[in-house]
């Protein structure tokens, strides 16, 4: 259980249709739960019937391809995280098909002593073609990518992904624990170089929080919106929001769409995280301070520069496909030494 | 015996490979592997032939070297004689391996590099370094993962060239019998050939889909290889 309540009410929309998906709410910056928004997905409706019925749609779609799934002891109670060293996992992976892993997931809803199977973030279109034929969101079916995610009772320490992402529960019950992005310092967030499913994740444990360890988190609380999705509703997550993810029920299917609002060329931010962690954070502090002015006049609140003629704006100018694979090209050369 | 370890910039941050080539090496081999995409330098230079995988029973491309064992006459004290030298003689001591990574919800085998630490050529002192001062790939590296590659690809053409023969029943087995200066006979045996003859005798369509697979030019230059038996012919002899 939680070991909180919510400080921050969501903005819902009640009986949700795919028309209240506006440009506008898809490019929020705060997150928005749309109520019963899939709820006629034929994946919906069989979830509803039972667990069974559930798995048994989807495996209609199931095309076998392997699928890579986590696997953790039942005393781990689905948290799958760290272990109590972080110098591991409590998980392992395995390579499987879908499956197996519903099966797998099914046979632990009744036997408490089961090890806990997962599957996290897999392509539908790699290994569910034709299910979007029949469960999708319109106004994101180009998406660049569309995950399933299956599992018995779990949690997924908070994190955050780069991408805007819509998630839809499908069967079962899902809580989502949001922060603001700008909570990071309040989260006590791992490692950067060294995370349990790629983004960092804090180190609280939302159910026991040790407050001794870690005091700011009290502060985050007064930031904290729960959110109880149950079959058929969706939320919106903007990008970088913190979320601390649980599936409630024995047998818990959620559906995600990924994307981001800016062209494909662009690089990955945490790319640039890490270059700047490379070649800014150590140096001395005045020259740290100077950089910091350089990229908050060219990065962050980019400086007129109508004093260069148009044709030698170069890289100051709007990046276009041409200008990023340059861009590109010079710092794989330059990062090589 | 081989030590075969995943490269890193930090475990091999100051290893060095040298790779000159000389006996004692692990290169006295008397064949190797070679792939499509390298027939025609091959082909130049060694006698060309299939022979079956000792383990899997599969057919694969080779180029001979010698006659016995582990002899290689294109190899001698003042290196590696000859213009060409096959990929997976040029890769060593790096292999390609295959790790699971999730991309983008996707399983994915995704190549990576291998080096085996207990190759004669590995050393802390003389060769090519493998990394940058600062820990960013040597051209040297990067040009052992292009080879790879080259590899990887290699491996599935060249199956894919072999059954095109076996489906037309093109592959036969041959035996090499070779006479030396000193009278001494050598026999080279579980070496396979192309049937120049019932390549001749194939239909239209056959001929032509070979023809537009690019398969009938491998063949031809399978067959040109063997006037470099002589060549080794005359090595060894010289050997004598």
């Amino acid at each position: 259980m939680l070991a909180f309540s919510s400080s921050v009410s969501v903005e819902e929309v009640a009986n949700a249709t795919f028309e209240d998906l506006t440009p506008a709410r898809l490019s929020s910056t705060v997150p928005i739960v749309f109520r019963g928004l899939i709820r006629d997905w034929p994946l919906v409706k069989a979830g509803q019937q039972s667990a069974s019925h559930g798995a048994d749609y989807i495996r209609q779609w199931s095309n076998g391809k392997p699928v890579q799934a986590f696997e953790a002891p039942h005393e781990v109670q689905g948290r799958f995280f760290y272990n109590e060293q972080l110098d591991g996992f409590n998980f392992k992976p395995k390579n499987t098909t879908l499956d197996r892993v519903l099966d797998e997931i099914l046979a632990s809803i009744n036997d408490e002593q089961a090890p806990c199977s997962y599957l996290g973030s897999t392509s539908i279109d790699h290994i569910m073609p034709g299910f979007r034929q029949h469960n999708d969101v319109p106004a994101l079916a180009n998406a660049p990518l569309v995950s399933i995610w299956a599992g018995a009772q779990s949690r997924i320490a908070a994190h955050f992904d780069v991408p805007d992402n819509l998630a839809c529960c499908a069967v079962g019950k899902r809580r989502f624990t949001l922060f603001p992005p700008e909570q990071l310092e309040n989260l006590y967030i791992g490692p950067l170089d060294f995370t349990p499913a790629g983004p960092p994740a804090s180190l609280v444990d939302f159910y026991q929080p040790d407050f001794a360890r870690f005091p700011k988190f009290k502060l985050a609380l007064q930031h904290c919106s729960i959110v109880e999705l149950g079959p058929g509703d969706a939320i919106f997550i903007p990008s970088m929001w913190w979320h601390h993810v649980e599936g409630l029920a024995g047998f818990n299917v959620l559906v995600n769409y990924w994307w981001r609002q800016v062209p494909h060329f662009m690089g990955t931010p945490m790319d640039a995280l890490n270059h700047a962690i490379l070649s800014i954070r150590d140096l001395p502090k005045a020259q740290r301070e100077n950089w910091q002015n350089m990229f908050e006049k060219y990065v962050f609140s980019p400086m007129d520069t109508d004093h260069i003629p148009t044709h030698r704006k170069g890289i100051l100018d709007p990046l276009d496909e041409q200008r990023a694979r340059q861009l590109r090209a010079t710092l794989i050369n330059k990062l090589n030494r | 015996m081989a030590n075969h370890q995943l490269l890193d910039n930090v475990t091999h941050k100051d290893v060095k490979v040298d790779t000159q080539m000389r006996p004692g090496r692990g290169d006295d081999i008397s064949f190797t592997n070679v792939f499509v995409s390298e027939f025609r330098q091959a082909q130049g230079c060694y006698p060309m032939f299939f022979r079956k995988h000792s383990q899997t029973g599969k057919f694969e491309a080779i180029a001979l070297f010698g006659f016995g064992e582990q002899e290689n006459l294109y190899l001698n004290d003042q290196g590696w004689q000859a213009n060409y030298i096959p990929l997976s003689i040029q890769r060593r001591p790096f292999l390609i391996g295959f790790q699971n990574i999730q991309k983008d919800g996707v399983l994915e085998k995704e190549p990576v590099v291998f080096i085996d630490m207990d190759s004669p050529r590995v050393n802390q002192e003389n060769g090519q370094a493998i990394f940058l001062d600062q820990g960013g790939q040597s051209e040297y590296l990067q040009n052992i993962s292009s080879i790879l590659q080259s590899i990887h690809l290699g491996h599935q053409q060249t199956n894919e060239f072999i059954d095109a023969l076996l489906a037309l029943d093109l592959i036969e087995s041959v035996s090499i019998k070779v006479a030396l200066d000193d009278n001494s006979q050598h026999e080279l045996n579980s070496l396979y050939t192309i049937n120049e003859e019932k390549v001749a005798a194939l239909d239209g369509d056959d001929l032509q889909k070979l023809h537009q697979q690019g398969y009938l030019r491998m063949i031809h230059m399978m067959d040109a290889s063997m006037s470099n038996l002589s060549v080794l012919i005359e090595k060894k002899n010289q050997q004598l």
